[in-house]
């Protein structure tokens, strides 16, 4: 398997007046093509800031992180940017759109940001997209007219519109009730299936279980790393949340 | 425990949101800057004129004569009992031949050379008091002829009377408000009393003097008549108003200014309540949290009350003290030809600073009401009460197959916030037409037209003789015709006559003085003065001016008196016409008109090539010309122009570039601000765009794109509403001038082109600055998405 992700002693240090605040502290760690991988932890152990340093939205420290053989930190702005655009997609929390557009053209905003393809060909594939995901109906809405859930799902659809080669998912759950959290995991997981890799930020363990594999972020680093392997079905997914569980106690959930 | 919490609460909210709170501060300083230095000037300039004739002492009645009957005019002046006093200054009059460095000193009419006056009509210095009396060497004249003469203070005027030279010292340009106006031919070159008597002197040929009068009276319209009835012959007279009149040109400059004043009091107000509002709404959810907390809505008002009140009173405080030089700096171009009481306006400012804080605090009143509307649930949901927002969008991007994505983004945010543009909106149709009004008042004053004016007919070549007396000249343009015909150049002269008659009803008392015309072709070239009827053609027949119809109360069609030294002749006024010729009061006679010769003189010799065989160019033509009669002035159309209104030219020149200066600045820093609003608003939007992969060059050029496109809409809308402005500009320019029906000169390159191309990219420069704030937005500002 290509190793899409390689992180290597990553430091992330805010300075704030007279304070020094080290969040993150020789993070390592590496992806694998297709791979889908949780970060989880107690607030405040730098999962969110792991998140932003690895997908060059944050400068890192000291360190560096290799994405499909590019140092991220070492790029200019303006190909860090693109990288982000093209082969780079974002989930949030909050279902983050322009509030000035309409679900269907938020999500194809990125596509026309890009030279490949027509705009026809991109609207197809946005509307495909929204169809796998359930939300073809509301295209045309407002953002203020839709669910949590459906939000979240535009948000997904936005996040690989342009066929991102990773996926990078900041408590994509953590606003939805428990039917829409399973859905929109869902849907990450089926992308996932199609090759994109996932790096997701979780506190939910029922959200992680679904993951190849979990790493444990306490105190700015990576203590502990569990695989479980490729989610195969709800069948599974009680004992593989039990196993997660276990392994959480024992790193100090 | 309250307070405490209070001013917790502000202290925090000045700190947090400090850029919000330094664009409040800025709009409010700039707002209390434009208000206090316009109103400033606003009174200054109302009372302009009152001011410059106080102190100049300007004379209630004056009476230019030359010196024969002197001793029984004064007599008669004297036994009026209702003049309380008089002062006479003698003038020694030069021409060109007296100057004895003349390659940079330009003459037009009569020059005297005179001392400082005693009591009335002192020219004033730069500190607006009369000039001291000079010393021997000293010599001053006004700003207007020092500028035409491009002389400045220090440089050498050396001047011959008779057998006797001295060379004098510029020592004084002055304020001149009897002699300094463009529109007055009669000239004066102050000297010392010493200088005065050394020429008087002479050995040689007696100097030809010129003789003002200075009469102080309360009965100015009295002395007028009274002199009509005597037999002196006078060069001429006039009153206070006449001399105000001769201030055309400073108060256009001034109208200017209240236009401009006014226009950035409603820019200012425009940007108070823009600002206020913005700012109140920004807060929705910390207004909502508040009460969520307990917070009564007096309590919250009061926060706001509070904090706009702080800023409102450091922005007055800095726009006050920026007013002063701004406001100078606004006046200077009027305050160049005459006395404007600039200083001592301090109060002013700072009342106009304090009403600005108390209008922050009404207009913060007022739109806190909507504290009232703002819910905790809004707070909670974003600024979304729950229900669903009215529809903001108008196009879909996914339905414009070509339009570029950040072309839609731009047209987007516009149409979705519309009324937040209207600000910008009304600042830039506001600017374009401040541009284009004195634009268009200065191309038509440089414009062919405007010779018609001046009585003259458009020709190629202006020639004024050194004698000018009418014989001289008619005999003069035969003999020429002649002596350039041999000399190979073929051109056909003709002359206007000029004449001074009195023009009443049936009452001599209420006749006035006019401006006679007569010209043997203007009957067809000069079609574009006439106003109605059509032109004179019979012998009795003329055309008057609107502006000297109006005053007599005539129309045409009505017979009128004219009384031409001592012949009394009744005309039919045929058509009427406009001209700026004596301030507007003038009339032309038919080409067939009977007028005997010393009662006219002549303007100008005027000439017409008719072969030009030989030469490329009208300049080629005078340059040989001015070689075969060196002795005579020979000059182009611009050229002879150039002499009446070359400095009102250059004025409205100055006043333009002011005005584009002061445009440009205006939009600039208000562009800078509200892109820097905007993006304070959307920091959560541009943060979000920076995450999923928008580089800041996509988002400036949103910013800057949305600014260009406002601003295209305001200059196109601002240059289609400059149309119809037209003749509203030249009713109250022109008009002043005499030629209110004047047509325009509309220059479409410089209008519709070259202005609106300058303030594009003038602006579009201030909005890549402005822009620049998208850099310092990252990714963790994405919680601010709402």
């Amino acid at each position: 398997m290509t190793n899409v992700l390689t992180v290597r002693d990553l430091c992330k240090t805010y300075i704030i007046g007279k304070r020094q605040n080290n969040v993150l502290k020789n993070a390592n760690f590496s992806m694998s093509e297709g791979e889908m991988v949780a970060v989880m932890g107690a607030s405040g152990s730098g999962k969110s800031t792991l998140l932003y340093t690895v997908s060059g939205m944050d400068n890192p420290t000291a360190g560096s992180v290799t994405f499909w053989g590019k140092e991220i930190a070492k790029l200019k702005k303006n190909r860090i940017a693109d990288v982000r655009l093209t082969e780079m997609g974002f989930i949030f929390q909050q279902m983050y759109m322009l509030k000035n557009l309409t679900v269907f053209d938020n999500i194809i905003l990125p596509a026309y940001k890009t030279k490949n393809g027509t705009r026809k060909e991109k609207n197809e594939y946005a509307k495909e997209l929204m169809k796998k995901m359930g939300i073809i109906e509301v295209a045309d809405n407002d953002i203020n007219e839709v669910s949590g859930g459906q939000l979240q799902r535009a948000c997904i659809c936005r996040s690989i519109i342009n066929k991102p080669k990773m996926l990078f998912a900041d408590e994509p759950t953590g606003s939805l009730n428990k039917q829409s959290s399973t859905e929109v995991m869902d849907e990450i997981l089926r992308v996932n299936r199609e090759g994109t890799a996932v790096l997701l930020v979780t506190h939910d363990v029922r959200v992680a279980a679904k993951s190849d594999r979990v790493l444990y972020i306490s105190d700015g680093n990576i203590h502990g790393e569990n695989t479980l392997g490729k989610y195969t079905g709800e069948s599974t997914l009680k004992e593989r949340e039990r196993t997660l569980n276990n392994w959480l106690l024992d790193m100090g959930w | 425990m309250k307070s405490i919490m209070f001013f917790s609460i502000l202290r925090k909210d000045l700190k947090r949101k400090k850029s919000m709170n330094i664009i409040l501060l800025l709009f409010i300083t700039l707002c209390a800057m434009f208000t206090a230095s316009s109103v400033s000037n606003l009174i200054v300039v109302t009372g302009a004129v009152e001011f410059y004739t106080e102190k100049s002492r300007l004379t209630d009645f004056f009476i230019f004569k030359s010196d024969n009957d002197t001793e029984q005019f004064e007599e008669w002046l004297s036994s009026l009992s209702y003049v309380d006093d008089f002062e006479k200054d003698i003038g020694i009059i030069v021409n060109d031949e007296n100057f004895i460095n003349d390659d940079y000193f330009t003459l037009m009419g009569v020059c005297a050379l005179t001392t400082r006056p005693e009591r009335y009509g002192f020219p004033l210095g730069d500190d607006n008091n009369p000039i001291p009396v000079l010393s021997g060497g000293e010599i001053a004249l006004s700003r207007f002829d020092a500028r035409r003469s491009e002389l400045k203070i220090g440089d050498e005027i050396t001047i011959r009377v008779g057998d006797r030279e001295r060379t004098f010292t510029l020592t004084y340009t002055t304020k001149d408000i009897m002699y300094g106006s463009p529109y007055v031919d009669t000239k004066r070159l102050i000297i010392s009393d010493e200088d005065y008597d050394y020429f008087m002197a002479t050995s040689g040929e007696q100097p030809v003097l010129y003789l003002a009068y200075s009469i102080s009276t309360a009965y100015p319209q009295t002395v007028h008549r009274e002199l009509q009835k005597q037999g002196f012959i006078v060069q001429m007279t006039g009153d206070r108003a006449m001399i105000e009149q001769t201030l055309t040109l400073e108060m256009v400059l001034a109208s200017l200014l209240v236009v401009i004043g006014v226009v950035l009091i409603i820019i200012a107000f425009a940007i108070l309540r823009f600002t206020i509002v913005f700012t109140l709404q920004e807060d929705y959810r910390e207004i909502g949290i508040m009460k969520a907390i307990g917070l009564k809505n007096s309590a919250i008002k009061n926060i706001y009350i509070v904090k706009y009140f702080a800023i409102s009173l450091v922005a007055a405080t800095g726009g006050t003290i920026i007013s002063i030089p701004f406001g100078t700096m606004m006046l200077e171009s009027v305050q160049d030809n005459m006395a404007i009481q600039s200083d001592g306006s301090m109060g002013i400012n700072i009342i106009c600073g304090v009403v600005i804080i108390g209008l922050v605090l009404i207009f913060c009143r007022l739109s806190s009401g909507s504290v009232d509307k703002f819910t905790a649930i809004q707070a909670i949901r974003g600024g979304s009460t729950g229900e669903r927002f009215k529809k903001k969008r108008f196009f879909h991007l996914n339905r414009r197959k070509s339009i570029p994505t950040v072309f839609y983004m731009a047209f987007n945010s516009i149409l979705s916030a519309a009324k937040s543009y209207t600000v910008l909106i009304i600042t830039f149709v506001l600017g374009t037409l401040l541009i284009i009004m004195p634009l268009n008042a200065l191309n038509t004053l440089k414009g062919d037209d405007v010779i018609y004016l001046f009585g003259v007919v458009k020709s190629d070549v202006y020639i004024v003789s050194p004698d000018t007396t009418v014989e001289a000249d008619i005999k003069k343009a035969g003999e020429l015709e002649q002596l350039y015909k041999e000399n190979g150049i073929e051109l056909e002269l003709n002359t206007v006559l000029l004449i001074f008659p009195w023009l009443y009803t049936d009452d001599m008392d209420s006749g006035i003085q006019m401006l006679g015309l007569q010209s043997s072709v203007y009957e067809t070239d000069m079609n574009k003065n006439y106003t109605g009827g059509t032109p004179p053609v019979l012998p009795n027949e003329i055309a008057v001016t609107n502006l000297a119809m109006d005053r007599l109360g005539v129309v045409i069609g009505d017979t009128v008196s004219v009384k031409i030294g001592t012949d009394i002749s009744d005309y039919i006024i045929t058509a009427s016409m406009q001209s700026m010729n004596n301030m507007g009061i003038s009339m032309l006679f038919s080409k067939a008109a009977d007028i005997d010769a010393p009662h006219t003189s002549t303007m100008t010799l005027q000439g017409n090539f008719i072969n030009r065989t030989g030469f490329e160019t009208t300049e080629e033509l005078i340059k040989q010309m001015t070689e075969i009669t060196p002795d005579y002035q020979i000059k182009t159309a611009g050229q002879w122009l150039d002499q009446y209104i070359g400095s009102s030219i250059e004025i409205i020149e100055d006043m333009k570039f002011l005005v584009l200066f002061v445009v440009l600045f205006i939009n600039g820093l208000i562009t800078i601000l509200l892109i820097r609003t905007f993006v304070t608003r959307e920091r959560g939007e541009i943060s979000l765009m920076k995450n999923i992969g928008f580089n800041n060059r996509f988002l400036k050029l949103w910013q800057i794109i949305r600014i260009i496109i406002v601003l295209f809409v305001s200059v196109t809308l601002g240059t289609l509403l400059s149309n119809p402005l037209n003749p509203v500009i030249s009713r109250y320019t022109f008009g002043i001038m005499g030629a209110p029906q004047m047509p325009l000169n509309v220059v479409a390159f410089e209008v519709y082109f070259l202005y609106p191309m300058l303030l594009l990219f003038g602006t579009a420069a201030a909005a890549i600055f402005g822009s620049v704030a998208v850099n310092k937005i990252d990714f963790r500002e994405i919680n601010n998405v709402e």
